[in-house]
Parts: structure tokens; C-alpha cells; sequence
């Protein structure tokens, strides 16, 4: 009798817990879509406990703060968003208290193990790795006399030269005051230079403006052996079946330059429910989580010690990573994709590249 | 097939439990069915969004190119702030009137450019040859083209996604995805209709669950049928056996003999009968020899045989009956037919369900029905034969759960209305399975055992036949002792 009353007490929490009505959250990011399958994972239990269900609205990352007023404007439902942390003052009216982080990342080298053993070092290596690894459909790569660069059948590296997150790493490692009104013109043409070496002579792969998807798609089918990226990329290279090593980025003549960015929670409906899942996603147990399933960091220097002790290289190359503020984001984008895109096309000189970089740092 | 009949393999249990499981299950594969069509066309339409997003970039921007560039002069704050912010890359795109509206930065100019998306959304849709509904929406969930009329006008901001992926509109599901690859500038839907008719589900889950449902009754009569040909030769086997025996016997040219176990308990309960017979009662075998050749018959046509009971149980019902009989007929040719013909007394339950007969715990009211029915099976197995002995145990079978109150089974007889044959046979099976162990009790000791047989005296019991009992007490545990109860 008693048991039959246990089961059926037991019977009917079940159904009743099925029958509770669940609140709805949504949540906006511009996460990749394995990204997104990870915040799922973190948010699963969440949901099991306090009754709550997640809609997860993608969004691009280019533009994703005015996307978000638009969905805001537009009368849709934005209860947290995952924005990047150069936020801009005009969006600070639409949030509620202050963001809070859910990681930080900067830029690594990913190489292709099935084409190199040991990860390059230095630029130079990597120099050398390019003309060595870019191969034309006949097999010669451009120190055979033979080579056709117009003719490439596989790249060493996809370097987008018209972004200036991604050059900033060339320049950055080569010249440590690239970013100030300090930098070196003579370590800045030489660069520039070799950049132009490269695109002149189809070592790297033509960039447009949505490379992005590009770099990526080209990694994942072998037609390139190295790229740079984040640790937001890792899940949705590691579904394209590619087997890849991780390094830190290679030695210019002063360091190893990553630009640091980040991403952050912000609350866009301030409701009970919504403050409660916005600590939830706060809390470093989540961040726990959230370097499991999408290998995102937080930057809490005990967590990097530790993950750069296991050998994380993301943590180690987070230690010497320099964060870039919108401003500097902007001028680097700007100066860029026009600036620099206008001198690998013979233009402007190096002369008038370095005067317009000069003129925006300062 | 002969008596392996459907109702007989499936009883109505049985046929319970598949119906049951068949309730549960056939959602439950309907569900799945549905799932992996879903997931599988999740696979392909994701592809082939990222074709349509791909190609409707392309053409966007092949449009733009060769759009009007509008210089604006002072331009909106939201446009300004669009175009600067991290990963616009100078560009920005809005959908309004289902034209699209594209700023960007040209010499620290704003420039806007338009295109009608419509035209351009038929274009793409024509290249690629795409033949499914769908449907394209902006960021803010205005239609923007659909090649479904009905769905021209609909308002989707309200309606919610199933799943990530998957969206409900009148009826009909549609995959859904943004064209969110990460820098893209053209914030749209694409709603693709999957053809999901549930019809079809519903139509192949039942085609699946019938091959399952035929196999089990295929695999069941095989089994059933195998199972009935191993006891149909076992029997065969024994009745050959047997009346070999019992003819070298009556010519006097075997006394040392063995006859074997067929491990179907009754047959086997049965061949300690004739055992007994061959080895004590020669006469008797001689006098009845077509009587002995009927037994044997018997055995041939009985087919069924379930029931899990001792040997021993019986032949001591036989032998505590053999000496009440001899008590109260004074006749010992009597009391020897009691001890044979009360060995039978069960024999009817082999015509009871294994799953009533076996079954450990107690047995409901429908099923405690169908267990009283041995009285009246086992009374028509040995009806069959028409011989005094047999008779006597055909009373036995059908009257040894009467009881004297009025309150047994099977027809509720009370007092001296049940016959003498029933009324010595109940006491002598009631004591043997008290002092018994059983699966589902504990032998009790014998003191408690005659308390009970007393206490039941004009209740369970003929009282004159309890006095009898309790006055031979003494020489029916010697015999227990003697058998080791």
C-alpha cells in the first residue's frame, strides 16, 4: 500500500513537473553555431531546475549591437544579449546594470597536423614556411623557378591582410609600439613591405570583406596549412574533422602580439528571472563550463595560471595579449581595409602608409 | 498446427501486455520516424540555405554595385552608429518595404544604396532551381518574399520556434535559419517548408509495427510448434515404453525394469502410478490389461502438461487417503483403488496457464476462476475411460475442493452432498500441503497442521472423516516420518 502510494506520488510529480509552466528567456549572441550547441549545454540544467526555457537567437557579429535594437525596436523579446566587450556608449541606454564578463580571447596559431609536426616559432620561420608551403597545381612552390603564382593549388597560411585584428599581429609582434604614436617607421614599412611581397606574389589567399567564413572553410578542406584565430573557432574546426595543434603565435623581432578582445553578458529586460539566469551565466562555475564545451576563458589570473600550468596555449598567449579599445578597433579596421588594402595595390607609397597610420594613432 | 491455437499461444495476458506495449511503443516509433526525417532534412536544408545565402549575397552585391550611390548628407544617429561599431567593418544594411538599404563609409562620406529584394530573392531562386514553399524574412520578421501567398501577409513576430531549427505555420513546418555567418551584413530569415505530413509517419510506423507483430506470432507458432512436437515424442516415446513393460510384465519375462523420466512432471507422476501398479499388483494388471492399454492411450492424447507439483505430494495424498479409506470401508481392495485414484487427483491442472499455475504471489479473482476449473478438466480427462477405478478418481479430481460448509468449489456442494470420494481426498490434500514447504510458504509443523484439519472440522471438513483422521493420526505421521516430511 505504501509503495503503491510512493508511486503514484511519484507518477504524479513527474506529470505535474512537465505541466509547470516554464518562463522564456531569450538570449541573443553572436556565437558561432558550436559555440551555440555549448551554451546550450550550460544552460540545460538550468532550465531542468528552475523552469525556465531558453530561445537562442543568432545573430551576425558584424553589426550585432544595432541588430540587437533592431530586434529591440521591432517589439521582439531580448532578455540577455552576448555582446563584444568594446561596447558602444550609445548602447549603454538600452542595458540594464553593469555587463558582465563571460570570457576573454585573443588571437593563436592553428596548424594543420596532418602537414606540420612542430608549430613555427618566429615570423621569420613563417616567412620561410610560406614560400616553402605554397604550392602551385604542379607541385613547385615559389623557390622552384618553375613556380606559377597564378596557379595555386594549396596555401601555407591564409593571412588576411584588409583586417586589422589579424595584421595587428604581424605588426604588433614585429614593432611592441605599433599601436602608439611611438611606433618605429622603419620596422613599420619593412613589414608592410614583406605583406606586400606575399600578396604580390599569390603566397597568401585573396581577402574580401567576409573572409572570415573563408579562412575557415579553406582550413577545414586542407587548401590551407596554418591560420590564426580564437578559441571561439576550436569547436566548429574540431566538427570539420580537422586534426589540429595549437601554438602561440610566432616571435616577431620585440614579441608575440595578439589583440585581446572579449565577450560579456548584458541585461536588456530587467525582470527577476532574467537577473537570476544573467548571475547564473555570471558565476564562475558556468565560466568552468563554458572553457569545457567552447574552450572560451575567463580572465580570472588563478584559472589562467592553472589552465597555462596544463598547457593551454590560449591561456599563455591570453598572459601577453594587449587589449584593444573600440577606438583602436576602429583604426585598425579603417587603416586596414582601405589604407592598406589601397597600398598592397600600389596606390599609395609605404611612405604615405605610414604618414595616414601615424595620423589616426596620434 | 493441431491444438497450438493462437488464443492458446497468446493468452489473453499475453495479448494484453502486447497491446499494452504496442500503446506505448507506437508513438514512441512514430516520434522517432519523425525525428530522424527531421534531422536528416535539417542536414540537407542547411546546406542548401547556406547555397541560397551564399548566392543571395552575391547578387545583392552584384545589385549594389551597380546600384545609385545617394550621398547622405546628415545621415540618421543610428546609421553613424551602425557603420562604427565593432565588426561592422564601415558597412551596414537595413530592410525596410522589402528593399534593402545599404550604408557604407567612401571617403568618410556616407553613401547609401538600395536594392528591391524581391527581384533579386526570385533571381537566386531560379538559378539554384529551388523548388520547395519557403519564405524570407528580415531581422524585424517582415516578409520579405514568399512564394506562398498565404503567407505573404502573416504576422511571424508572435510565432515562436519549436526547436531551434523548426517553426509551426498553418499546419505546415518550416526549417528555419539566419543568415548568420559572422560578418554578414544582410540580416535575413529563410523559413523552408519540410514536407512533413504526419500521415505518412503514422502510415509507415504501423507498416513497421505489423512486420514486428507477424514475426512474433511467426516465431511463437515455431517455438510453440517445436515445443509441442518435443512432448507429442516424449509421450510417444513413454506410452511405447510403457506398454512394453506392462506386456513383458503380465508374460511374466521382466521384473527388473525402469521407466523413463520424460520431464513432463504429470507423465512422469503417472509412470510412478503404473510403476507402482507393475511392481505390486500383477493380479490386478492381469485382470485389467485393457484398462492399462486405455491409461497409456490416455497419455498419448494428453498434450499439455504445466504444472509444477512433487511427485511425492501425490503418492502421499494416496497413501493418507488409502488409510482413511480403509477405516471407513473397511475394504482393502477399496483403499489400494484410493491410493491409486486419489494419486490423480490434480491431473485437471494441466489444462491451467502456466502463468496462473506458476504464479508466485495470489492469484486475482479472474485467475483463481480459470485455477478452479482443474476440478472439472481433470474429471473429463479420466471420465474418458469408462472403468470403476477410474470413475473413483474422476469423483476425486472433480469433488476434493467441495467443502463441507457449502463454501467450495466447483459447484458449492454442501454436507453429505458431496460425495464420500471428495470429502476423504479434501482432508488428505489439505494436510499433505500444510505440512509442506511451498514456494510461497513454509511447511507448518505437524501439531499446527492437525489444529488447523480440527478447526476446520464441519466447516472445510466432514466431520466424521476429521474423527477417522485424528484417530489414525498416530500411523499417518509414522508415515510422514517415514517419507521424511
Amino acid at each position: 500500500m505504501k509503495k503503491r502510494k510512493i508511486a503514484l506520488v511519484v507518477i504524479f510529480s513527474i506529470i505535474i513537473y512537465f505541466f509547470i509552466p516554464r518562463e522564456n528567456i531569450v538570449i541573443v549572441t553572436q556565437m558561432s553555431e558550436s559555440e551555440i550547441k555549448g551554451l546550450e549545454k550550460v544552460l540545460k540544467p538550468y532550465s531542468l531546475i528552475h523552469f525556465t526555457n531558453f530561445e537562442i537567437k543568432r545573430i551576425p557579429f558584424s553589426g550585432h549591437f544595432s541588430r540587437i535594437t533592431e530586434l529591440i525596436d521591432s517589439d521582439q523579446k531580448v532578455d540577455i544579449a552576448r555582446v563584444d566587450i568594446k561596447m558602444p556608449k550609445w548602447f549603454k541606454k538600452y542595458i540594464y546594470k553593469e555587463p558582465e564578463l563571460q570570457a576573454v580571447d585573443c588571437l593563436v596559431m592553428l596548424y594543420n597536423k596532418k602537414y606540420i609536426d612542430t608549430p613555427l616559432n618566429t615570423l621569420d620561420e613563417l616567412w620561410d614556411f610560406i614560400e616553402e608551403n605554397t604550392i602551385d597545381i604542379e607541385g613547385n612552390n615559389f623557390k622552384s623557378p618553375n613556380f606559377d603564382k597564378n596557379k595555386i593549388d594549396k596555401y601555407a597560411i591564409y593571412l588576411p591582410y584588409n583586417s586589422g585584428w589579424w595584421m595587428s599581429t604581424i605588426f604588433g609582434s614585429e614593432d611592441k609600439n605599433f599601436l602608439t604614436k611611438n611606433v618605429n617607421k622603419k620596422k613599420f614599412i619593412k613589414t608592410s613591405e614583406k605583406i606586400k611581397f606575399l600578396y604580390k606574389n599569390n603566397l597568401i589567399p585573396k581577402s574580401s570583406t567576409d573572409f572570415y567564413d573563408d579562412m575557415i572553410k579553406m582550413f577545414s578542406q586542407n587548401e590551407v596549412k596554418i591560420i590564426y584565430n580564437g578559441p571561439w573557432s576550436f569547436s566548429t574546426i574540431k566538427e570539420k574533422k580537422v586534426e589540429f595543434g595549437v601554438s602561440l603565435l610566432p616571435k616577431g623581432e620585440d614579441t608575440r602580439f595578439s589583440p585581446m578582445g572579449g565577450q560579456q553578458w548584458v541585461i536588456l529586460n530587467n525582470t527577476k528571472t532574467v537577473n537570476k539566469v544573467f548571475k547564473y551565466l555570471s558565476s564562475d562555475k558556468v565560466a568552468e563550463k563554458f572553457y569545457k564545451y567552447n574552450n572560451t576563458i575567463m580572465p580570472n589570473k588563478t584559472l589562467i595560471e592553472k589552465l597555462e600550468k596544463k598547457g593551454d596555449v590560449v591561456a599563455s598567449q591570453l598572459k601577453m595579449a594587449v587589449p584593444i579599445d573600440s577606438r583602436n578597433d576602429y583604426i585598425l579596421y579603417k587603416f586596414f581595409s582601405n589604407d592598406f588594402v589601397q597600398y598592397l595595390d600600389d596606390k599609395i607609397s609605404s611612405e604615405q602608409l605610414f604618414n595616414n597610420w601615424l595620423k589616426m594613432i596620434n | 498446427m493441431g491444438k497450438s491455437s493462437l488464443m492458446r499461444i497468446f493468452k489473453k495476458q499475453s495479448i494484453i501486455l502486447l497491446g499494452l506495449v504496442f500503446l506505448f511503443l507506437y508513438p514512441i516509433t512514430i516520434y522517432f520516424n519523425i525525428k530522424n526525417e527531421i534531422d536528416y532534412k535539417k542536414h540537407i536544408y542547411n546546406k542548401i540555405s547556406n547555397i541560397f545565402f551564399t548566392e543571395l549575397t552575391k547578387e545583392i552585391d552584384n545589385d549594389l554595385n551597380i546600384a545609385r550611390k545617394i550621398i547622405v548628407e546628415d545621415p540618421p544617429q543610428k546609421v553613424l552608429n551602425s557603420i562604427k561599431e565593432v565588426g561592422a567593418f564601415g558597412g551596414y544594411s537595413i530592410i525596410k518595404d522589402k528593399e534593402l538599404f545599404n550604408y557604407y563609409l567612401e571617403n568618410d562620406k556616407i553613401i547609401l544604396r538600395k536594392v528591391f529584394l524581391p527581384a533579386i530573392i526570385k533571381r537566386v531562386s531560379r538559378k539554384i532551381n529551388f523548388e520547395s514553399s519557403f519564405i524570407l524574412l528580415s531581422i524585424k520578421k517582415e516578409v520579405i518574399y514568399s512564394n506562398e501567398n498565404y503567407i505573404r501577409n502573416m504576422d511571424f513576430r508572435n510565432i515562436k520556434l519549436i526547436n531551434r531549427d523548426i517553426i509551426k505555420l498553418k499546419g505546415k513546418y518550416f526549417y528555419v535559419r539566419f543568415n548568420d555567418s559572422i560578418y554578414s551584413v544582410y540580416p535575413i530569415y529563410i523559413l523552408i517548408d519540410i514536407n512533413l505530413n504526419l500521415m505518412n509517419y503514422i502510415l509507415k510506423s504501423s507498416v513497421q509495427w505489423l512486420f514486428v507483430i507477424i514475426t512474433i506470432f511467426i516465431l511463437s507458432f515455431w517455438i510453440d510448434k517445436r515445443y509441442y512436437m518435443r512432448i507429442q515424442d516424449s509421450i510417444e516415446k513413454f506410452s511405447i515404453e510403457v506398454e512394453e513393460i506392462g506386456n513383458e510384465i503380465l508374460k511374466g519375462e521382466k521384473d527388473d525394469y525402469v521407466i523413463s523420466d520424460t520431464n513432463i512432471k504429470e507423465i512422469d507422476n503417472i509412470g510412478r502410478v503404473l510403476d507402482n501398479v507393475f511392481k505390486n499388483d500383477i493380479e490386478y494388471i492381469e485382470k485389467n490389461k485393457n484398462l492399462i492399454q486405455e491409461i497409456i492411450t490416455l497419455l498419448g492424447n494428453i498434450s499439455e502438461f504445466r504444472d509444477e507439483i512433487t511427485g511425492n505430494h501425490i503418492i502421499r495424498v494416496g497413501k493418507v487417503s488409502e488409510i482413511i479409506a480403509l477405516k471407513f470401508f473397511n475394504d482393502e481392495e477399496i483403499a489400494k483403488k484410493y491410493y491409486y485414484a486419489a494419486q490423480m487427483h490434480d491431473i485437471g491442472k494441466i489444462g491451467i496457464p502456466d502463468t496462473i499455475l506458476l504464479k508466485p504471489g495470489k492469484l486475482n479473482k479472474e485467475e483463481f476462476e480459470q485455477m478452479k476449473e482443474h476440478t472439472k478438466i481433470g474429471y473429463r480427462i479420466l471420465k474418458t475411460i469408462e472403468d470403476d477405478f477410474f470413475d473413483l478418481a474422476a469423483k476425486i479430481a472433480l469433488y476434493h475442493h467441495e467443502k463441507f460448509d457449502g463454501s467450495g468449489y466447483p459447484y458449492g456442494l454442501k454436507g453429505k452432498e458431496i460425495p464420500i470420494e471428495g470429502r476423504i481426498v479434501a482432508i488428505c490434500d489439505v494436510f499433505d500441503a500444510l505440512v509442506s514447504e511451498r514456494p510461497y510458504k513454509k511447511a507448518f509443523p505437524i501439531n499446527d497442521a492437525i489444529k488447523i484439519i480440527k478447526n476446520e472440522s464441519g466447516k472445510h471438513f466432514d466431520p466424521e472423516i476429521v474423527q477417522i483422521f485424528l484417530e489414525n493420526i498416530e500411523e499417518i505421521i509414522n508415515y510422514y516420518r517415514r517419507t521424511k516430511i
